[in-house]
């Protein structure tokens, strides 16, 4: 053999899986792999005359562990070679290769030493000091590991970071402080259009005033806008809002939106909520809802077109000339900011125990609206009571019982040395609390966790944020660590705080990637459809769906077929699903044999694996085959250019990648990958269904209106959305394609195991997990593989309680 | 356990060595040229790095046959008056750089790191950083990291992002507006406390530091270094601090429309070319981030992102040409400012050798190949299109490395280089 030869001579040179020094992997590879991967040839990009034998080297580990699936699923040596592994030869190939993978990966999976991620940390000091202040924003962002941001390994410090978090600090203590030793009455305003005086500039053509002092609007997302000016708020926080108004000349009810704008360049719009008002009869609707400075509210109507509005102008005729249904708002109440308690939690966190004393400024300026009073602390044992204080603060900030506060204690009473004032001097302090690595870093030592380490697990993977008191008890009792009921009840207990909503949108964030919704913006011309209230609902239906699993501990094949949905009237609509009028989002059992349910359906999903203006089968096969079956297709061989995809409508990308999956380099990936994608192509960019694709180039004219406006795109060429697994099903539609895949509960209760022990713990999931990973798997596979199952069994496992 | 080491015994002396209090007496004196000097160097070299996030539509960029007497393309058509002071180079990339997604490419532009954001990726240091540590402290700002979003091309050496100043007012305050006599005051007062602080955190990392063992270990030596930059920064910005800002003839008021794109770059540009002529930095990047809006421009009525996907429709291309179109007409003003101010015998566009490129080839497919790229200014010998293989690019990494030693720094490799330049630039 040529190969052995060429081993022989130059073995101590360049061989290197010669020097694994396993005869029989040798030996396997050289009969098996070496025509294809090595003496020359390097199929797939692999050539094991290069590849080392260094398994402490990641991206080697990486490749050998590719190797060992490949094989062990039978994929290589390829199907269409005679000469196969023998089972005995199989199976010492597994034996040998398999505890090398295992013990070098065991030597290193622990998670690394973590720091809390952006959002974590704005929780934890929002939650410590009752602040609600939006500080995540300001850090630079997160380093991600494949999709998850909270993992140890991929999250960096650097100066700029540290300064941020001295900035970070500081801006929450500001809020939480009190301006002033008694607590302000809570300000309730109401606001009408006809505050604001030009509103009559709008009356005649656009607007309508009614004899009862409504104002009515009748085109949605228009100029004029429906900014209410007397709603400005000057203070970020909660507020209650109410809207007062009727649905005008209507038989059915109008839809409207609560929104923020802002008049601050480049500012985000955000809408708080939607609501309906029925025909002609008064309503009052009421929500709370965050709103930063800066910004006023502002009512829109949702699906109702004055088509006429241009043509009255051009006939002098007003707008008691127009008879189509119309919005009327009689005004807006809003009171706020919401205080939960006075002093705040951070105030008295900070200051209890010290005499803090009101300095009344100038008499003059008591009623101007920038007065502010000075304070100061009179304390004579100040030390003593700073002490206690900072005692208390790094309890809750370092997740511990005992901290050493020594170094702060130094630093506040350098500071007083220095002449700064007791104030100062603590503030100080607390900073540097929260700045150390005791504050930034969770404290897990290698091996079986502390009871502290656990809570702190617990308390950042299911509310995002600090142990709370209840956590604390536990683990001062050692029951965390020790008992699995109370680690049970106490999931129970998490999942039923509010602060769990924080999980739901976090963990779908990186799991299903809704954080890059916004991304795209869909081509307007082609999907004219997308708008605001679908892009509204589009996270909040995933975000519900994925609750609804936990709550109601649903199976894993709900994944991806279910016989639910959890929508609103515009998800339904959009979705073709009759009778949902809500606005808020419920559980709707879905007709038989319909084409929605489950996340792939869903328009977030179908959003976020396209771009705006097409979707790609690749693509979304990835989205698919990392996200919801758990593997993570390796990057495209170096040299091989990427497919250009062409909309000009003469050929499909599918036909486009045909082309190039001749070539076994791109082949042996691309059949895993693509017949997912080819699936989901009956899903438009914003997930509309469809049978061809659209265009503006040549094609059969759609006609009609969408939104008040005619549709420009056309119907050009068919989709084909026929395929086969890897593993020889085959399927000719998208609801075979996801009643096979429904039916892979192992796969997709292993897929979901992984995803939520790495959010859990911080890290990646590697080899040495597999046999803990399967016995998770296996221990709800008798019961049908629930959702909540797999938690119970995760904050159980060893995976979890270690390090 | 193999990865944790029972190293209990902390290597105080070793830490201490490294940390804030006695790293700042040698770099003291490092600095003392820096404050008030008189013998500075007449005429500094620059660097300025400029990306486009989604790239430019090359066939309108290159010029269809290469050498010094190339036609015009659409693009270049734009900047011909300055013709002799930059080289179109066609056939460039950085190896390796299908990542996490379509847009990964941009976290190494100027790294040349491999694979972006897939399992294992670690940025590194990227080369105006690498610059700024190098000659940084002879300026009050030792780099500039800007753009039109918060996302960057600065990167740490332990592979941290540094977010742009993305709001031209902001930089135009930092730059070129001197505070108050209480702010510089209290500016003072923070910057102390700043320090007192990192004194009082070293304390427990140490402690921390003493008990960890293997990757543990590493990750807190990230901690340890950003207090050690740290102080230097906040000791360094001590002796800035109650110097005046240099005074320049632009008033900013408040920052430009943000879909105003051409209002936002000409003014970023006019700021930067003020912040090279005061010598307020040397080592420059700005990062021209894609938009999911739609721009402020004559023509165009689809969102920037979008049509970048334009998958071959001439219209969307069209469309997209008047976007890319404006850009070159904006560094065209920017260009001929540098030209127009002098300094020593030359003009600063001489002495700044500029980069423009893409982290993208081809936005519409996401190819990191192929990629757009100019090189204007610095002592270069320009007036020539040099088209490399497209099939088998140049190493982009080539290119950072030449300008690395452009700015002094003496290296012949950078990231993933096989060369110290890149093939058809001289100097």
């Amino acid at each position: 053999m040529k190969l052995a030869l060429f081993l022989m001579l130059t073995a101590s040179v360049s061989l290197a899986y010669s020097q694994t020094s396993h005869k029989n992997l040798n030996s396997f590879i050289e009969k098996y792999c070496s025509d294809c991967h090595a003496d020359g040839a390097d199929k797939g990009g692999l050539d094991f005359d290069k590849l080392k034998y260094s398994l402490s080297v990641e991206g080697i580990f990486a490749e050998w562990e590719g190797i060992y699936d490949r094989v062990m699923s039978g994929e290589m040596p390829p199907k269409k070679k005679k000469k196969r592994p023998t089972k005995a030869e199989l199976e010492s190939f597994h034996k040998t290769l398999s505890a090398e993978l295992y013990k070098h990966h065991g030597q290193t999976r622990g998670t690394v030493l973590r720091r809390l991620n952006n959002q974590e940390y704005e929780n934890t000091l929002n939650d410590i000091f009752g602040t609600n202040e939006r500080i995540a924003d300001m850090l630079p962002e997160d380093g991600r590991s494949h999709e998850f941001d909270n993992v140890g390994e991929s999250l960096g410090v650097s100066m700029i970071q540290l300064q941020l978090y001295m900035k970070g600090i500081k801006a929450i203590m500001n809020k939480a402080i009190e301006t002033f030793a008694e607590v302000k009455p809570l300000a309730k305003r109401t606001a009408k259009y006809q505050d604001d005086k030009g509103y009559t500039k709008f009356t005649t053509h656009s607007w309508k005033e009614l004899p009862d002092g409504a104002i009515v609007r009748f085109e949605t997302g228009s100029y004029p806008n429906g900014k209410v000016k007397g709603t400005g708020v000057k203070e970020s926080g909660y507020y209650r809002v109410s809207v007062t108004g009727y649905g005008y000349q209507s038989t059915k009810p109008i839809t409207f939106s609560v929104g923020g704008l802002s008049h601050t360049a480049g500012a985000e719009k955000p809408i708080y909520k939607y609501f309906t008002f029925p025909s002609s009869k008064e309503t009052t609707v009421e929500f709370t809802t965050f709103i930063k400075k800066g910004y006023m509210l502002t009512l829109e109507p949702y699906g109702i077109h004055d088509r006429d509005r241009y043509k009255r102008k051009k006939n002098n005729q007003t707008i008691d000339a127009y008879k189509g249904p119309g919005l009327a708002i009689k005004y807006v109440t809003m009171e706020g900011p919401l205080i939960d308690e006075f002093p705040s939690k951070g105030h008295k966190l900070i200051f209890d125990g010290l005499k803090r004393i009101e300095v009344p400024g100038n008499p003059k300026h008591f009623k101007k609206s920038w007065y502010k009073p000075g304070f100061r602390i009179e304390s004579k044992d100040s030390v003593e009571t700073v002490s206690k204080t900072l005692y208390k603060i790094a309890k809750k900030a370092f997740r511990k019982d005992n901290p050493d506060i020594s170094p702060y204690i130094k630093l506040f009473k350098a500071q007083l040395d220095q002449g700064e004032k007791v104030e100062y001097a603590l503030k100080t302090a607390i900073i540097a609390i929260f700045t150390s690595t005791d504050f930034l870093y969770l404290d897990e030592n290698p091996g079986r966790l502390s009871d502290n380490a656990v809570a702190a697990r617990m308390s950042y993977f299911l509310n995002r944020t600090f142990p709370d008191e209840r956590l604390v008890e536990l683990a001062k009792e050692g029951k965390l660590s020790q008992d699995p009921s109370a680690r049970e009840s106490e999931l129970n207990r998490l999942m039923a705080k509010p602060e769990f909503d924080r999980f739901i949108k976090d963990f779908t964030d990186a799991w299903l990637n809704l954080r890059n919704l916004d991304q795209t913006g869909p081509d307007k011309n082609l999907f004219p459809e997308y708008d605001p209230y679908l892009r509204f609902s589009m996270p909040l239906e995933t975000q519900a769906f994925f609750r609804e699993l936990i709550s109601s501990n649903l199976s894993v094949s709900n994944i991806v077929k279910s016989d639910f949905a959890m929508l609103n009237a515009r998800l339904a609509e959009h979705y073709k699903i009759p009778d949902v009028n809500h606005t808020d989002i419920r559980k709707v059992k879905l007709p038989k044999d319909n084409i929605r349910g489950g996340f792939l359906t869903q328009a977030s999903i179908l959003k976020v694996s396209a771009n705006g203006s097409n979707t790609s089968p690749v693509l979304r096969g990835i989205w698919v085959l990392e996200r919801i079956m758990g593997t993570t297709p390796p990057p495209p061989p170096a040299g091989v250019p990427g497919v250009e995809p062409d909309t000009r409508g003469a050929s499909t990308l599918r036909e486009l990648l045909d082309k190039h999956r001749d070539s076994p380099n791109c082949n042996s990936c691309h059949t895993k990958i693509d017949p997912l994608g080819f699936a989901l192509e009956v899903f438009n960019p914003v997930g509309s269904y469809r049978e061809s694709f659209r265009t503006m180039g040549k094609g059969e004219k759609a006609g009609g209106l969408v939104h008040g406006k005619y549709i420009r795109y056309k119907y050009g060429l068919p989709v084909d959305a026929t395929g086969e697994f890897a593993d020889g099903r085959q399927f000719k539609t998208f609801i075979e394609f996801r009643d096979h895949l429904a039916q892979e509960k192992t796969v997709l209760a292993r897929a979901l195991t992984k995803k939520l022990l790495t959010f859990a713990t911080g890290r990646e999931m590697g080899f040495s997990d597999r046999k803990e990973i399967e016995r998770i798997v296996q221990s709800t596979a008798k019961n049908d593989y629930r959702v909540r199952d797999i938690f119970s069994e995760i904050i159980n496992s060893r995976i979890f309680l270690t390090k | 356990m193999a990865y944790f080491s029972f190293n209990k015994h902390l290597n105080r002396r070793l830490f201490l060595k490294g940390s804030g209090a006695t790293i700042a007496l040698p770099f003291l004196s490092a600095m003392t040229p820096a404050f008030g000097s008189e013998n500075k160097d007449v005429s500094p070299r620059r660097f300025l790095a400029i990306n486009a996030g989604l790239g430019y539509h090359c066939p309108y960029l290159f010029p269809e046959t290469p050498g010094k007497d190339y036609k015009n393309s659409k693009y270049l058509e734009e900047i011909k008056d300055h013709r002799d002071s930059f080289t179109a180079i066609s056939g460039v990339s950085h190896l390796e750089q299908s990542g996490r997604d379509g847009h990964t490419s941009m976290l190494t532009l100027l790294t040349s790191q491999k694979h972006p954001g897939l399992a294992g990726f670690k940025n590194t240091i990227s080369i105006d950083q690498l610059i700024a540590r190098k000659i940084g402290a002879e300026t009050r700002f030792p780099y500039l990291a800007t753009g039109t979003s918060s996302s960057s091309l600065a990167w740490t050496a332990n592979g941290v992002p540094i977010p742009s100043d993305r709001s031209p007012l902001k930089m135009y305050q930092k730059l070129f507006v001197n505070g108050s006599s209480y702010s510089i005051k209290s500016q003072m007062k923070e910057l102390i406390r700043g320090k007192s602080i990192l004194d009082a955190v070293s304390e427990p990392a140490a402690k921390l530091n003493g008990k960890l063992g293997g990757k543990d270990k590493e990750k807190l030596e990230e901690y340890l270094t950003s207090i050690r930059d740290l102080e230097i920064r906040l000791q360094q910005n001590q002796g800035w601090v109650n110097k005046p800002k240099p005074k320049v003839d632009l008033v900013v008021k408040k920052d430009p429309e943000k879909l105003d794109i051409k209002a936002q770059l000409d003014l970023c540009y006019h700021i930067l070319t003020l912040a090279i002529q005061t010598d307020s930095s040397r080592s420059i990047t700005f990062n021209i981030g894609g938009s999911g809006e739609i721009l402020n421009i004559p023509g165009v009525a689809t969102n920037w992102h979008n049509l970048s996907h334009h998958g071959k429709d001439e219209a969307k291309i069209k469309e997209l040409a008047l976007i890319e179109l404006e850009l070159f007409k904006c560094f065209n003003t920017f260009l001929t400012r540098l030209k127009g101010a002098k300094e020593g015998d030359g003009n600063l566009l001489d002495k700044t050798a500029i980069m423009l490129t893409s982290n993208l080839g081809n936005a519409s497919s996401h190819n990191w190949r192929n990629l757009p790229l100019l090189v204007a200014g610095g002592n270069f010998k320009h007036g020539s299109y040099v088209a490399h293989d497209e099939k088998n690019n140049q190493n982009l990494a080539n290119l950072l490395c030449q300008m690395g030693n452009y700015m002094g720094l003496e290296i012949d490799k950078f990231g993933h280089s096989d060369n110290s330049t890149l093939k058809g630039l001289e100097s």
